[in-house]
């Protein structure tokens, strides 16, 4: 019965596009960007824009917009990225911070300078500027 | 201090010098070897202390250090709104059952997460015993702060619980506890090396630390007691021992000196140098005893003999004056002490003399009696002399006459008594001739004569008298006999008795005399005449055979004369027939 309705719940996703944003603090000069350059400064092989230092953050565990952040913009599941993380740790680079909920994440970008994010869409007000949807 | 208390002050001290310098040694040493090893073990003890402390404290710091590292702390930057610090606090408080607070503060020293709720938000102002930066994981800014309020209860209970060994924790500043001041503790401390502003002092009560050693000292004492107590009391016997003797010796000394008691002498019952100090003490005693006695006795002996002297020298006196009244025999007998003064009388074959001189009182009457005197005293002196010459005893002086006896008080025998009797009557009569001559020269013209009689008979002989008034004299018919043959002699003769006769006949030429009856006798005595010098010269003697002849030619009558004329004539008739 759940495995059902996690299937009409997945079949009815693109039904409603855009549910997320990749977000930014409204203080910040980005207004937008592109999806690559959102992956990389996800994956860490971008840290800066312009003389400002990029931190990137993530929801704590399976969270839906990780998630679908994942399969939707950088376009790898799970075990691609962790597979991905292992290579660059012994290389230095770690994973991004997370945050453990979706109110936490919206406070670490409103906070800290540079912070880049992804919430549900309802969750952005002022505070915040979305740089893309997905 | 007398020698006992010496004795046994020395003997107690000999005794137990060496034991209490023993004890004090082995006591000493003992003790600080037990120190050394009791501060040795509690140092031990303490570094395992210590060093797990140090490890609690490195383990805190390194839990510290791994939890301000966490990406976690990045919630510090969300005001930990999901509370995944304190979450992660709480949890690291219970791992280490921390007495004490986490806290997390941001970089405005306000807490952003703690195990204390209560302090949530507030500025924190409170201790901070660690306290370690924390750093934004992304841009490696500081976020916050993560300190630790730790009590020092988290280090003390980990002290070993001990009832022995008491361990505190104090600053190095600060002063020992008042209690462990007063130095009946055993101490060591160290500083912790992770907080070196903390010291651990581990202290250790002295009495449990020597209580094995206290009680042996305890036991040591007892015995030291016990030994002080036989020591004292063997001391006691043995110089009892020593002592008594020479207290008795010293006693007896006392009361010999006081008593003048040298009668008294000290018991000796042992045979070592006391005993033989005894002995000697004794003898000595017993030497000076004897001494004094002859000391004594020689004073007395002395006084008794200058008493005597005097009275000897009185008695000498009067010895002297009496022996002129005794016969010299007779006084030497009596003061020599042969014979007692006392009335007693013997009775004893003597030969007994008796002289007198022929007609004294006709010869003298004529005379001066000064003249008189001087003759007779001088006769009597002379004839005194010759009796005592041969040992005879003058008995008496009658007038003119003398009686002399022989064989009494000495005697050499009645034979040589006799013999010496004669000799002296023959050595008498020749003094007298002797004599005559001087006293014709001296004017006493007409010749003394004298006739002397001697018998040999049993006598009474002693002394005679009264207690007051004694007599040694002789007593007895041969006494009256004696005087009789005297009165019978003729002048310038000595006739004896038959009983003298025969005694001395081997010795003197006698010749028969004609016999008389004494008064009192009814049988005629036959008396002997001795033939002396002047005899001889008138005496005819002819022994041959068919003939024995004797003429005394003065004694020849002219009757007798005719006699033997007619005797002649007959034998020249004869021989010529």
């Amino acid at each position: 019965m759940r495995t059902l309705l996690a299937a009409i719940l997945l079949l009815s996703l693109p039904a409603h596009a855009a549910e997320y944003a990749v977000v930014v603090s409204s203080k910040s000069t980005v207004q937008s960007m592109e999806i690559a350059k959102i992956k990389d400064i996800f994956l860490k092989k971008r840290s800066f824009e312009g003389d400002l230092r990029i931190v990137p953050v993530n929801p704590l565990g399976n969270d839906p917009a990780r998630t679908r952040f994942e399969s939707q913009v950088l376009n790898m599941n799970r075990e691609e990225i962790n597979r991905y993380w292992v290579n660059n740790h012994f290389q230095g680079v770690s994973p991004p911070t997370t945050q453990a909920s979706l109110q936490s994440i919206k406070r670490f970008i409103e906070t800290v300078d540079g912070a880049i994010g992804y919430l549900p869409i309802d969750m952005v007000d002022t505070g915040l500027r979305i740089v893309h949807e997905y | 201090m007398s020698i006992k208390t010496k004795t046994i002050i020395i003997l107690i001290i000999l005794s137990l010098t060496p034991y209490i310098i023993t004890m004090g040694i082995l006591g000493n040493a003992y003790r600080t070897d037990i120190e050394e090893r009791v501060r040795y073990d509690m140092q031990n003890q303490l570094d395992i202390t210590v060093d797990r402390l140090d490890q609690t404290l490195r383990s805190l710091d390194n839990d510290l250090r791994f939890v301000s590292s966490l990406d976690v702390m990045n919630d510090i930057i969300t005001q930990d709104l999901d509370q995944r610090i304190f979450s992660l606090l709480l949890l690291k408080k219970n791992d280490l059952n921390l007495i004490g607070n986490f806290f997390v503060l941001d970089t405005s020293e306000r807490v952003v997460a703690s195990t204390d709720i209560e302090s949530l938000g507030e500025i924190y102002s409170g201790p901070r015993f660690e306290a370690l930066p924390i750093f934004s994981t992304f841009d490696e800014r500081q976020a916050g702060t993560l300190l630790v309020d730790y009590s020092e209860e988290n280090l003390t209970r980990l002290f070993p619980q001990t009832d022995t060994l008491r361990y505190s924790m104090l600053s190095s500043q600060a002063a020992l506890p008042q209690d462990l001041q007063r130095g009946d503790y055993i101490l060591v401390e160290r500083p912790l090396e992770q907080r070196p502003e903390w010291r651990v002092v581990l202290a250790q009560d002295t009495d449990f630390a020597f209580s094995a050693l206290n009680r042996l000292t305890r036991v040591f004492f007892i015995a030291l007691v016990i030994g002080v107590f036989t020591i004292a009391t063997v001391a006691y016997l043995i110089a009892n021992y020593i002592v008594n003797p020479i207290l008795a010796l010293s006693t007896t000394a006392r009361s010999i000196t006081r008593t003048q008691d040298y009668s008294q002498r000290v018991a000796v019952n042992r045979k070592d140098e006391i005993g033989q100090l005894s002995t000697a003490f004794n003898h000595m005693i017993s030497g000076m005893q004897e001494m004094i006695a002859r000391v004594r006795e020689e004073g007395e002996n002395r006084l008794k003999l200058a008493q005597e002297k005097d009275r000897a020298e009185m008695l000498q006196t009067l010895s002297n004056k009496l022996s002129k009244y005794l016969s010299p025999q007779i006084y030497e007998s009596i003061f020599s002490g042969e014979k007692d003064v006392t009335l007693s009388s013997s009775r004893k074959k003597l030969t007994i003399f008796f002289s007198d001189i022929v007609n004294f009182t006709g010869t003298t009457d004529k005379m001066e009696s000064e003249d008189l005197t001087q003759l007779l005293n001088q006769y009597l002196d002379e004839m005194t002399s010759i009796a005592l010459e041969y040992g005879a005893t003058v008995d008496k002086y009658i007038g003119d006459a003398i009686m002399i006896f022989f064989g009494d008080p000495h005697t050499k025998g009645v034979t040589e008594d006799a013999v010496n009797c004669v000799r002296m009557a023959v050595a008498m009569q020749k003094r007298v001739n002797e004599l005559q001559g001087e006293w014709q020269a001296a004017g006493f013209t007409k010749p003394f004569k004298i006739r002397i009689g001697i018998h040999t008979g049993f006598c009474t002989v002693g002394n005679f008298g009264t207690e007051n008034r004694m007599e040694y004299t002789i007593i007895g018919s041969s006494v009256n006999l004696a005087s009789r043959i005297e009165s019978s002699a003729r002048p310038d003769s000595i006739y004896l008795s038959e009983d003298t006769y025969l005694l001395v006949k081997n010795a003197f030429q006698c010749i028969p005399v004609e016999s008389v009856v004494p008064k009192g006798l009814s049988d005629p005595l036959q008396l002997y005449r001795v033939v002396t010098m002047l005899d001889e010269q008138e005496l005819i003697q002819l022994d041959a055979q068919g003939v024995s002849l004797m003429l005394e030619k003065s004694q020849i009558s002219p009757q007798t004369r005719q006699q033997l004329q007619d005797i002649l004539q007959q034998l020249d008739s004869g021989s010529e027939d």
